[in-house]
């Protein structure tokens, strides 16, 4: 299938943080009688700096509310963060406007966990969907859309409904509509979560695949069982304390964890 | 693309779509019903005037010039017969008309002529019960203007039921609850479409992520508030037709006054139910604009 976002060079970074901080506001009720609330913050991300290379597999890995969706939701452009710079396949996210933020996305594949696929459309209008926004001829969307379809082993089921589907076929529906475009940068946020231990190394798999394409692949998980499974770079984000009444900020870190590849520590 | 998900939105949750239809189809009969009311209330009810305090019969009354030949007043005649609203034309004896016209004028004029040099009084029975105001005062324009015509008496009771806006009371009021209502049913039906598209949140939320721009996320949105505001309409229109001709008239003894024919919505009126209609859903689809238009929040 021919590209159709710009791969970024060798010597560019695909995914780049730099000094990223971000700060949730969370409004708490004080009293239910009188309506009033008092605004607490939570600091989701501090001084997080990372870069991911063209062709790289990586694992960003956590636990639940380590701030892993926040990282990515940052790199997709879906939020912004309170300081520091982003740069997603070369466009500095955090000072785009929210369309150019949606110009970026079509470049980008995302796969969700619970795999979000439009219910009312066919497989085939599902995966179709990416290559409507990019302004492609229906020929050229139906070659893509049948080719990565033969690629996920669902070209069979091409015009059923997605209600007729597996929890494990939809995730594949999912992926494909995240290749289609042949993205140079995949952003998946805990894929396998709803998926069996079968039906989940198989994604993977499949996602490992692409890496000799040169694309990046980037995918959180808490899953630890998968990433020892399949190694590759990994990132983890811990959270350094409880947001505490005294400075009223939850400072996170990174560290280098045990598997760490070699070399990859001066990317962090 | 943009039909297609329209259509596959309205299709995909069948049970939401008819609950938003027919939601949308009651508010705007409601509407329907009171705008006919006021309709039929600002209809000149031609037959029904109570005008026998003056002596006067219920009809018009055209005064012709005497001089006129009999041939041309047979003319005359056949020309109002020819007019499907008249059912009969009759020609007033001169003693008989001398009394209208004291009735109507006083003793004073019938005192300075005689029956003989009276005009030719011809009296014209409708064969409709009611007739719209403005038409009303048409035709009895269009009567003036007839050659040899002198003069059309409509009676006091129809002339009061054709005066302007504002000096008949009943209608001022029927007109701002009309308004009232108006306003009510447009804020209803923006509503239920703005409440019909919550549910397509999600699937918003998933296009902004994927990177769809606004236009193509909104673009179906709107063909299914045009979907929802004609169909609505139509589906009010025939509701409204059904009950007035089918229904009402079975118990229209119980519901409206004796005699009283109550007539449909006028085409002008429709109209107007089906612009407030489409306007109103059109409303409702650019109240969903602020969704689209924020940032995506989640994946």
């Amino acid at each position: 299938m021919g590209g159709a976002s710009q791969r970024p060079s060798l010597n560019s970074f695909v995914v780049e943080l730099k000094d990223v901080d971000k700060e949730f506001q969370i409004q708490r009720e004080t009293s239910r009688l009188l309506g009033s609330a008092s605004t607490s913050k939570i600091q989701a991300l501090s001084r997080v700096s990372m870069r991911l290379r063209p062709g790289e597999f990586v694992f960003l890995t956590g636990p639940s509310g380590a701030g892993k969706t926040t990282l990515l939701k940052l790199a997709l452009g879906l939020d912004n963060p309170t300081s520091g710079e982003i740069y997603t396949l070369g466009q500095p996210v955090h000072n785009l406007s929210e369309t150019n933020r949606r110009t970026l996305r079509r470049q980008i594949g995302v796969i969700f966990q619970d795999h979000r696929l439009l219910n009312s459309l066919t497989v085939y209008e599902n995966v179709e969907l990416p290559l409507q926004f990019l302004g492609l001829t229906q020929k050229e969307r139906e070659r893509r859309v049948l080719e990565i379809l033969e690629v996920v082993q669902m070209k069979a089921h091409a015009f059923e409904k997605i209600s007729s589907l597996s929890a494990g076929e939809r995730q594949r529906i999912g992926i494909a509509r995240a290749l289609v475009t042949t993205p140079s940068l995949i952003i998946a946020d805990e894929p396998t979560g709803n998926l069996d231990p079968v039906a989940a190394r198989a994604l993977i798999r499949m996602l490992r695949e692409l890496k000799g394409n040169g694309t990046t692949v980037l995918i959180a998980t808490h899953d630890m069982g998968l990433v020892r499974d399949f190694g590759g770079r990994v990132l983890e984000l811990v959270g350094g304390s409880v947001p505490g009444a005294d400075s009223g900020r939850d400072s996170r870190a990174y560290k280098v964890p045990r598997f760490w590849p070699a070399g990859a520590a001066n990317d962090v | 693309m943009t039909f297609k998900l329209a259509l596959k939105h309205l299709f995909s949750k069948p049970v939401s779509s008819l609950l938003t239809l027919l939601a949308v189809s009651a508010a705007l009969t409601l509407l329907g019903s009171f705008w006919t009311i006021v309709e039929n209330l600002e209809r000149v009810r031609v037959t029904q005037i109570d005008i026998s305090e003056n002596g006067a019969q219920p009809g018009i009354t055209v005064f012709v010039d005497s001089k006129l030949a009999a041939n041309e007043i047979t003319s005359l005649k056949k020309k109002f017969l020819d007019d499907k609203r008249f059912k009969s034309t009759e020609l007033v004896a001169p003693e008989e008309a001398m009394k209208i016209l004291e009735a109507q004028f006083g003793e004073t004029l019938t005192k300075v002529f005689s029956a003989e040099a009276l005009p030719i009084t011809l009296k014209l029975q409708f064969a409709i019960s009611t007739l719209g105001r403005e038409e009303f005062l048409t035709l009895l324009n269009e009567i003036r203007s007839l050659p040899g015509v002198l003069d059309v008496d409509a009676g006091q009771g129809l002339s009061a039921q054709a005066s302007p806006m504002g000096e008949t009371p009943v209608f001022s009021w029927a007109t701002l609850l009309l308004i009232a209502v108006f306003l009510i049913v447009a804020l209803l039906v923006s509503h239920l479409i703005r409440i019909a598209f919550e549910s397509l949140r999600p699937e918003v939320e998933t296009l902004k992520v994927l990177g769809a721009s606004k236009f193509w996320i909104f673009k179906p949105l709107l063909v299914e508030g045009i979907f929802f505001g004609v169909s609505g309409a139509i589906v009010s229109l025939l509701l409204l037709a059904l009950s007035v001709n089918l229904v009402l008239p079975r118990f229209s003894e119980l519901l409206l006054p004796k005699g009283f024919e109550m007539l449909g919505l006028s085409p002008s009126a429709s109209l107007g139910l089906m612009g407030v209609s489409l306007g109103a859903s059109l409303f409702g689809a650019i109240f969903t604009w602020p969704l689209i238009e924020r940032p995506a929040q989640e994946i």
